[in-house]
């Protein structure tokens, strides 16, 4: 799965321990995100929305798509 | 910015502080087995007695480990849950595999198991989990 969470990150000019803190979770884990390591889950990328303000679909991507 | 660091800080250490607790348990484990047989056999009393009074405490440091690493699980976010749980399968796996082994060369007369074997295995099991941790902070 493809995402845009490291460019909606650098937009913001947030580092990846300050979207860690955001959502709740470790920094290891949104590094892992951003490289397309682990696939978050359902709750974690609606919270992930929440704080962009756009839909899941706006900044995960299916690899299919 | 303070208080995001302060929310990262935080969650590292309440994850330091979960971390150490298992990691005092476990060896507090290990060290139960080897010093629970070892007492049964060397003390000078009723060995009943003794084996009792070892098995009480062993399990209930037994039940204090097993209540750390689900408090400690808790902590964890969902990533590192999941390699932590798949870490634990792994050692669960590993630990049946080798103890079976032990069991099956200790009937054929080809070794004879010991305390110090069995507390062995115990701390492959902590040196297993100390791989799946080390496989997180990679990540």
């Amino acid at each position: 799965m493809k995402n845009r969470l490291k460019v909606l990150r650098a937009e913001r000019d947030w580092t990846q321990a300050d979207l860690a803190a955001k959502l709740e979770v470790s920094r290891q884990t949104i590094n892992a995100i951003e490289k397309g390591k682990f696939d978050p889950s359902l709750p974690l990328a609606f919270k992930a929305a929440k704080l962009f303000g756009l839909s899941i679909e706006d900044i995960f991507q299916h690899d299919a798509e | 910015m303070k208080n995001i660091n302060a929310n990262a800080n935080q969650h590292t250490v309440r994850e330091a502080k979960s971390s150490l607790r298992v990691a005092i348990w476990s060896v507090a484990w290990g060290g139960a087995v080897a010093l629970g047989t070892a007492a049964a056999v060397h003390l000078p009393a009723p060995k009943l007695l003794v084996g009792i009074a070892a098995l009480i405490i062993y399990s209930g440091i037994s039940l204090g480990t097993v209540l750390a690493y689900i408090r400690w699980l808790k902590v964890l976010d969902e990533m590192q849950r999941k390699i932590q749980l798949e870490t634990m399968a792994m050692t669960l796996g590993s630990l049946w595999m080798a103890f079976g082994g032990l069991l099956i060369l200790n009937a054929a007369e080809i070794i004879y198991i010991d305390r110090w074997e069995v507390s062995l295995l115990v701390v492959l099991a902590g040196l297993g989990m100390a791989a799946g941790s080390m496989r997180m902070l990679k990540s």
